[in-house]
């Protein structure tokens, strides 16, 4: 099937993009690794969309770059200092700060773990095609869900609930 | 509370992924990137070609040169102007031996101890605070040029440290963004911002008055006996220097430049090569070279070199590798 490669740029970048900045958590980086993916897509595009079709081969292109350089990003970008004491959240900032406060330790998570809990949480993906992106086994996969999860409720702060009950 | 984690997950995935970039000029600068890698390529063979030619019967360079003599490339007669120029081999290194800002952080309760660096070029200080309204933590950067660096937008006049300023504004994707600028003396322009969000001027202009009129120092993470002609170091942290071929603009990335780093050893991968007295592993993938050369106590030193900056021939990579010392401020990175 041909596949334009303008008009698949143009339809599925947004898509990319959000992909590489959950891994990454930075939009330059994020842009980087997309854009990498994308120019030696383009280099092969025949036989890419001949094969296993360019979506699937510049999402592991994304996340193979993300794993596997060292340090693409600036010195800028990197995890934030530990967050400060600070009064369990309330009213309309709840959810924000909630969110913000994830955000803010999925940052901190290694790498291997971070692909993870995207490929599962966010694209809803089976361990089992989560290992064959990451050319592992599904219980490697399970491991490092279980690290994460486990390292994010240890960190987070209780949501309060209605009632005041934390 | 696992699944509480999860759904709290699977929420803030959601809620940020729409902050990623829009992506809008995607298409041309990927095609643009790609017919520049093709025509570099097509550079490549033809020169192999006729080096090939040249040398006759092709003779073997080892990878570590017992003499440091430099290598001289015949530059080609015509060349696009989007390739790099051919590297001139090595010369004695001309790194900074150590970072100095103009001004020093004012050392306030509650604020983080003022990390002074080299980035895109330019004295750089950066000191945190801890801050509720800001969610968590944030941090006063204050970059110091030659001359009044370019207006991002509009300004508005104001005074500070008894000089005249201007607080300009902006929007980037992250919204709001403001700067306080001066000029601190003759011969250096000082500009003020904050992260991760815009702070109000009044605030800028505290931090501002705070800052004391003497230098800091920063630390510089190691030392170098060669660095490739042409190029310069761009940028020094304590976990790493980047070295910026000359046709590539100085900025805070690692892309198309030489990023010497201190990392954790990693699993050995590549080709062994000899790196002065010590081992090393040469890697080679795509569009990125790396020399990992581990120090023995669980740290390595790591060489990079990332697009344009893949000009860098293996044998002077690892001269360079061999002549470059961690020094005892030297702090391994993350990431």
């Amino acid at each position: 099937m041909h596949v334009d490669f303008a008009e698949f740029v143009l339809a599925r970048t947004p898509a990319l993009l959000r992909f590489a900045y959950l891994l990454t958590g930075d939009r330059h980086l994020a842009e980087d690794l997309t854009q990498e993916a994308l120019v030696r897509a383009h280099r092969r595009w025949s036989a890419i969309t001949a094969d296993v079709g360019p979506e699937p081969y510049v999402r592991q292109a994304v996340l193979r770059q993300f794993l596997s350089w060292r340090r693409r990003r600036s010195f800028f970008e990197r995890p934030a200092a530990e967050l400060p004491e600070r009064p369990i959240p309330d009213d309309f900032a709840d959810r924000v700060a909630v969110s913000d406060e994830m955000w803010s330790l999925l940052r901190r998570l290694p790498r291997s773990q971070r692909a993870v809990v995207v490929l599962r949480y966010y694209e809803d993906l089976p361990d089992a095609e989560i290992a064959r992106l990451l050319g592992c086994s599904p219980a490697t996969v399970r491991v490092h869900a279980f690290h994460a999860l486990r390292r994010l409720r240890t960190a987070l702060t209780p949501v309060r609930l209605p009632g005041g009950q934390p | 509370m696992m699944h509480e984690v999860e759904e709290r997950l699977r929420s803030a995935l959601r809620d940020h992924a729409e902050d990623a970039p829009a992506g809008a000029a995607m298409l041309t600068t990927v095609v643009a990137e790609s017919g520049r890698r093709r025509r570099r390529a097509v550079v490549a063979s033809a020169a192999a070609a006729v080096t090939a030619v040249l040398a006759g019967a092709a003779v073997a360079v080892p990878l570590l040169s017992p003499a440091p003599a430099l290598t001289v490339a015949a530059p080609p007669s015509t060349a696009p102007p989007a390739v790099s120029p051919p590297v001139a081999g090595l010369v004695p290194a001309d790194a900074p031996g150590k970072v100095t800002f103009p001004l020093t952080a004012p050392p306030k309760a509650g604020y983080g101890v003022p990390s002074v660096w080299r980035a895109a070029a330019r004295p750089y200080l950066r000191q945190t605070v801890q801050d509720a309204d800001a969610g968590g933590v944030m941090a006063f950067s204050a970059t110091a040029y030659p001359a009044r660096p370019e207006a991002l937008g509009p300004s508005t006049p104001t005074t500070v440290r008894g000089r005249p300023a201007t607080v300009v504004e902006w929007s980037d994707q992250t919204g709001v963004q403001r700067s306080l600028v001066w000029q601190e003396d003759p011969a250096t322009w000082i500009e003020l911002r904050t992260e991760p969000a815009a702070a109000d001027p009044d605030r800028l202009r505290a931090y501002a008055e705070a800052l004391q009129a003497q230098p800091s120092n920063g630390p510089v993470p190691f030392t170098f006996a060669l660095m490739p002609a042409g190029w310069s170091v761009d940028n020094v942290t304590p976990t790493s220097v980047t070295f910026c071929p000359p046709d590539v603009r100085p900025d805070q990335a690692f892309t198309d430049k030489l990023a010497v780093m201190l990392s954790t050893t990693a699993e050995p991968a590549g080709t062994a090569v000899k790196v002065g007295a010590r081992g090393g592993w040469l890697h080679h993938q795509e569009d990125s070279t790396t020399l990992e050369v581990p120090l023995g106590d669980g740290r390595s030193l790591v060489f990079q070199l990332m697009g344009r900056a893949t000009t860098l021939s293996d044998e002077d990579l690892v001269r360079l590798a061999a002549g470059t010392t961690p020094t005892p401020d030297a702090e391994v990175g993350k990431g």
